[in-house]
């Protein structure tokens, strides 16, 4: 019954973050509208809908992360929702337009986070590995934004 | 007289814990599965109509609205897939699991 339960886990997890995206449409979330507002073939804008991407993603880990911190599930539950995980990072960046070598973050590391769970090696590091990515990411993000901005 | 209510808690008695948690997990999937129809249903005549109405009202390029409802389209089209696949897994794991019961079942 592990992958069962963390299969109905991350089906969740989808269907909530679906509701955040028209939920953020509606109700104005203001990194989309920064991206909507801003001028046709704008650098900033195109930086701004990046990050709009990567909080779609970073909230779908926000909601694993809480699964996951859950003692309830065991190890191997945890495992398997990290592959799942997995699974769907990768049809993401498909469906969204990056290749591996534009993709937002840690695509090339993707494979060797896969080995990392299925050798069972710490889980907590690779755990750690998912978040610094989406971090420096989000770092690298901002800095583009903020020089866009200075530059017009 | 054995009642019908009688025979149906006999019945009861005599299934495995296994059985019950395998009734429960294919009627939890039941439920998941009739909510995202329901959600697809509710998006496409209620949602989109309501997010493009919102996104008309606002001071927005034609051209970069009309891309963002495109691509939103697409996010929630992609996101259902895989919310589908992922029960098609979980409805197989199931079946899966019934079988290998049964097969167990008939060696005894």
């Amino acid at each position: 019954m592990t992958e069962n339960f963390s299969l109905e886990t991350f089906i969740e997890i989808m269907k909530n973050c679906r509701a955040r995206l028209i939920d953020d449409v509606l109700n104005g979330n203001p990194e989309l509208y920064q991206f909507l507002y801003a001028p046709k073939n704008s650098i900033v804008g195109q930086l701004y809908r990046e990050k709009y991407e990567l909080r779609w993603l970073k909230i779908h880990w926000e909601e694993c992360q809480i699964a996951l911190d859950d003692s309830r599930f065991s190890r191997a539950a945890k495992v398997e929702l990290l592959k799942i995980f997995l699974q769907w990072y990768q049809q993401f960046v498909k469906a969204w337009g990056y290749s591996s070598s534009d993709a937002f973050f840690f695509d090339p590391k993707i494979e060797s986070l896969e080995k990392m769970l299925e050798t069972n090696r710490n889980l907590k590091e690779t755990l750690d590995r998912f978040q610094i990515s989406i971090l420096r990411e989000e770092k690298i993000l901002n800095q583009k934004i903020e020089e866009a901005v200075l530059n017009g | 007289m054995e009642t019908a209510f009688d025979a149906f808690r006999t019945k009861i008695q005599k299934r495995s814990r296994h059985e019950f948690l395998l009734d429960q997990e294919l009627e939890s999937i039941e439920q998941i599965q009739r909510d995202l129809r329901g959600e697809i249903e509710r998006f496409y005549q209620d949602e989109l109509p309501k997010i493009r109405k919102r996104l008309e009202s606002e001071p927005i390029d034609d051209e970069i609205r009309h891309l963002w409802i495109k691509h939103l389209e697409q996010h929630m089209s992609h996101s259902f897939e895989m919310s589908q696949h992922f029960l098609g897994v979980l409805t197989i794991k199931n079946l899966e699991e019934i079988v290998s019961e049964f097969r167990k079942r008939m060696s005894q």
